[in-house]
Parts: structure tokens; sequence; C-alpha cells
């Protein structure tokens, strides 16, 4: 632990690449011993790691936007962790090579058993859906790789015009265009999974648990790196004070708008709507709802709460890392009830695909943080002070 | 010493004079003193010995009054007062309480916080010595005070001279 961080970031980086190579192995072997297990894993995998990658590039966003001195802290843990969306775009295409075993809607004898799916069938088809996935992802790689790019510049300007004006603008752009793909992409990705099944909101309770994912791990990395330069010095108790409110209000908007829909759809108590959550607490299912409920609401707002909590780092960095370990939970129960709707089935495969994906997104994530300087050199106006 | 003495107050140009007097007197034992200024300094809180503030605690005992008053209310009208069915459902049926829940506890949480914060404060006031001063009206526009209270074990002859160890613009008297 006495090397220096960035040496250590570059060890990591390597451990990761040959965990998520041996985990890919198994996944291999697993996907030719239980072909729909196999996609229907990596699919939950995907979409967990996908969700940080655009929660990062929200804060990024945001912070352009907003300013304050705890999206400096993070600034460059967040940039490099929306970096890594072309490679989110690369593992989308296990998940187009197995749509058939994945999606009901693309198999002839699902939407012979389901006529009304023919009409959705304009929207709902292969090659359209494809097509859309590659489209957000090319938009919101372009948006991560002209701000990285402009972040970097401001680094290095020293008297003259500064591009932070340029970040702002697209920022500010980039926000509303985020907003737009992941409508779509919610719907693609997770709503098409039940397609008799929609909900408008659902795309708000995605982009929630994205943002809240992000600045759970940006803050327990934060944590972890603190006590290294060029963190340290830098980083004060009211950095750790401000994200910790963040992450209260994040976990508390993630609760106001799960309950929304909940609420909405116990109220009409139509059997077309009610069949999401018939499905989500059927047998098993209801224990992971009510796990979620308590380490995704209950116990992460009572601590949060509690000014100690958030003003002390290792309590705050377990807090944080609490809820990104959770969030795979959120994820694989708004999508694996799709496929087991009898109850909860964990397979090990479940396992595997999260080590192979997230070894993947880890290795990237730290070889950018390790291209540039951990700490942004000039942050923009009126970003340099609380 | 005048017996009429509400306390001691040192007139300053720049916060950060104000910053370094309050930390100087802090320093120097004083504990009874308060900082004015036209708008809020960062740090002026800690500086004169402020540490903990007990709205936080107000505001949560609201916020649990305001959720236990909306549910109880609630739970009684439905279950107890006067049970309707409603589409089949059980009368308990707490999904649908909740909106009102959130609603009274943030209501009761911010009422809390507003009021709570008030009267810790002590206000309202109608009188305070510290407006005996001509000079304090600055104090909303371009002027920073300390004022030393005369409260305050410390306090004595030689307050005046520490005040004036600071380079303030002037020291006043603040008469009660």
């Amino acid at each position: 632990m006495n090397a220096a961080l960035p040496t250590q970031i570059h060890r990591a980086a390597r451990k990761a690449i040959v965990t998520a190579l041996a985990a890919a192995l198994l996944c291999a072997l697993g996907a030719i011993w239980n072909r729909p297990q196999f996609f229907q894993s990596w699919l939950v995998a995907w979409i967990f790691f996908t969700g940080i990658s655009c929660g990062a590039l929200v804060i990024v966003m945001m912070q352009s936007l907003t300013g304050g001195a705890w999206g400096v802290a993070v600034q460059r843990l967040a940039e490099s962790a929306m970096l890594t969306l072309p490679l989110m775009a690369l593992l989308f295409v296990p998940v187009l090579i197995g749509i058939h075993e994945v999606f009901p809607w693309s198999r002839a004898d699902a939407l012979a058993a389901h006529p009304k799916w023919q009409h959705k069938l304009g929207y709902l088809n292969p090659p359209f859906f494809a097509l859309r996935g590659f489209f957000y992802f090319a938009v919101l790689s372009a948006l991560a790789f002209f701000i990285r790019r402009w972040s970097v510049q401001q680094d290095k300007v020293v008297d003259g015009p500064s591009p932070g004006r340029r970040i702002r603008m697209l920022g500010a752009g980039g926000l509303v265009v985020y907003v737009l793909c992941m409508n779509f992409a919610s719907t693609d990705w997770v709503m098409s999974l039940e397609p008799d099944w929609y909900s408008t909101i659902f795309v708000v309770i995605f982009m929630a648990g994205q943002f809240l994912t992000a600045l759970a791990l940006m803050t327990a990395l934060l944590a972890l790196f603190a006590g290294h330069k060029p963190f340290e010095g830098f980083i004060t108790t009211k950095h750790f004070h401000d994200l910790g409110n963040l992450l209260l209000t994040f976990v508390i908007f993630w609760i106001y708008v799960s309950f929304s829909q909940f609420l909405i759809i116990w109220s009409g108590n139509l059997p077309k709507e009610i069949s999401w959550y018939l499905h989500r607490s059927a047998s098993c299912w209801k224990g992971v709802a009510l796990f979620l409920m308590a380490f995704q609401f209950i116990l992460p707002v009572g601590l949060l709460l509690l000014r100690g909590m958030k003003r002390h780092r290792e309590r705050l960095g377990a807090i944080a890392a609490l809820i990104v370990v959770v969030n795979i939970v959120n994820v694989y129960w708004l999508i694996a009830p799709a496929f087991h709707p009898e109850g909860l089935r964990i397979h090990w495969l479940d396992f595997a695909t999260l080590i192979a994906v997230g070894g993947f997104w880890t290795a990237l994530f730290l070889w950018f943080l390790n291209r540039q300087p951990l700490l942004p050199l000039h942050p923009g106006e009126g970003l340099r002070h609380v | 010493m005048n017996q009429n003495l509400y306390g001691m107050m040192a007139e300053f140009e720049h916060p950060e004079e104000l910053l370094n007097a309050a930390r100087a007197a802090h320093q120097a034992g004083y504990r009874e003193m308060d900082a004015y200024s036209p708008f809020p300094v960062e740090g002026a809180a800690e500086a004169i010995g402020f540490e903990r503030t007990r709205v936080p605690l107000v505001v949560l005992i609201g916020g649990i009054t305001g959720a236990g008053v909306a549910y109880g209310m609630q739970y009684y009208s439905a279950v107890w007062d006067y049970p309707l069915n409603i589409g089949g459902r059980p009368l308990h049926s707490w999904p649908s309480f909740i909106p009102i829940t959130f609603e009274l506890t943030v209501l009761f949480a911010a009422v809390a916080a507003v009021f709570g914060m008030l009267l810790m404060n002590g206000l309202p006031k109608p009188y305070h010595p510290v407006f005996n001063v001509p000079a304090f009206k600055l104090a909303s526009q371009t002027r920073f005070f300390l004022c030393l209270q005369a409260s305050d074990p410390q306090f004595g002859d030689k307050t005046k001279h520490f005040l004036t160890s600071l380079n303030p613009i002037a020291v006043h008297e603040v008469e009660s």
C-alpha cells in the first residue's frame, strides 16, 4: 500500500483485465452449456455497468452547469467512467447475438401466442433495435469524448480563453439528449422484456438508479483514494459532507419515483399493469423487493441523515459501496423476473457475467484514470471554491 | 465602568479582518460575542466559536410528528371511524396512505425548521442594544462588526484595549 497511487491503479487495472479474461472464458463455456441463461445474465451485467457509465456522464455534465467543490473532487473519476461508453457499445454485441433468447418479441413462437404484439413490430424488430442501440452509444460517446477533450485542454490553459464555456453549452444540451436517449433505451432494453407492460415513469426510475450508482461509486473511490496524493490535503470533510448530502437526496429521489409508479399501478389495479409487479413479488422475488426497500432506502437514508456519517471518510465510503452493490440487486430485480416470473433463480452465470463485464469496465476505467492528472489542474471559473 | 453597558463593538472594513478579530477574541478567552456582516461570511460562525445548531433535531422531531399525525389520522378515519369498502381493498391499505404521510412529514419538518430557527435565534426581538450605536446601520451595507458582550466573565476594562489592538476603524461602546 506504500506505492504511489498511479502505480497502484496500474496494478489494479492489470488484475482487472486478467480477472475479466478468466471470467469471460467461464462465460463462454457457460454460453455453450446454457445458452439462454448466459444471455439473460449478460443483459443484467451489461445494463448495470452501462448505467454507471451513463450516470458518470450525467455527473460531469451536471457539474459543468452547477459547479461546486464536490464536482471538482470527483471530476476525473467521473470522466474516466463515462469514457467507457464505447466499450459498453462493444459489449452490446452479445445482447444482439442472443436477442432471441432474451427478448420475447423477437421470437416467432412467442409472437404466435400473443397476436397483439404484431402491432408493436414496427418498432420492436431486431434490425431497428440494434440500430437504435448503437445510435444511443454513438451520441453519448460523442458527448463524453468532447467533454473530456475540452476538460483536458482546460488543464493547459493558464491565461486566455478557457474551454469551460464550451463544456457548459455541451453539458446543457447533452443532458436533454441523454434523457431522450434513455427514454428509448430503457424501453428497448428493459421494458420490452415484457412487451404488454409499459410505464412512462420507468425511464426516470432507470435514470435515478444510474445516477445513484455512479455517484455512490465515485464517492466510495474518493474515500478510498483520499489518503493518497494528489487527493491528500485537497479533499476535506466538506467534500464528503456534500457528496453524502447528494447521495441522500438521490436515494430519496429513487424511492420517490419507484413508489410513484407502484402507487399508480396499485391504485389502478388493472391486470395488464399489475402483471409487472406480480412477477416481481412472486415467491422469493418478494424477499428481493423487501431487501431493496431495506438496503436501498431505509438503511442508507437512516445513516445518511446523521451528520457524523457524512463527514467521516470510511463510514461514508462504506455506505456508498453498499449502495453500489445493492444497485446490482436493483437492476437484477428490474430485469430477471421477466425471465423467471415464477420465482427467484440465481445462476452462477449471473456472477460470471458480472465479473467479466465489470472486469473489462474497471480495467478501461482505471486506464483512463491514469491518463490525466487525478485532479483537474485548472477547474473552470466559479468551481475553485466550496 | 459603565453599568449600562451591553458590550463593546469593533468596526471593520473587510470580512477577513472580522474573521481574524473573531478568532483572536476567541483565542483570548471571549465566548459571549457576535459578528455582524452585510452578507454571510464563510467561516464566521466557526470563528466566534459556534459549533453546532440544534435545528436539525427540531426538524427531525417535526418530521416524525408529521408522519405520525398523517398516518394516524388516515388510519383512524379509514379503519376505525368510517370504514368504507373501496374497490374491495383492505381497510388498512398502506400504499394509499403514503402520499399524505410524505406531504405532512415535509410540511411539519419545514414548519419546525422555520419556527425552530426563529425561536432558537431569540426572534422576534423588537429591541436589540447593538442598534444604539449610530454606526451600526452600516452593518447592512459596507461594514463588519464584532461585538464582545459584557455578560462574558472576561469582559472588563482591558476589553477596549484588546479590540483597539485588532486595528479596527473604530471601537464603540454599546449601551444596553
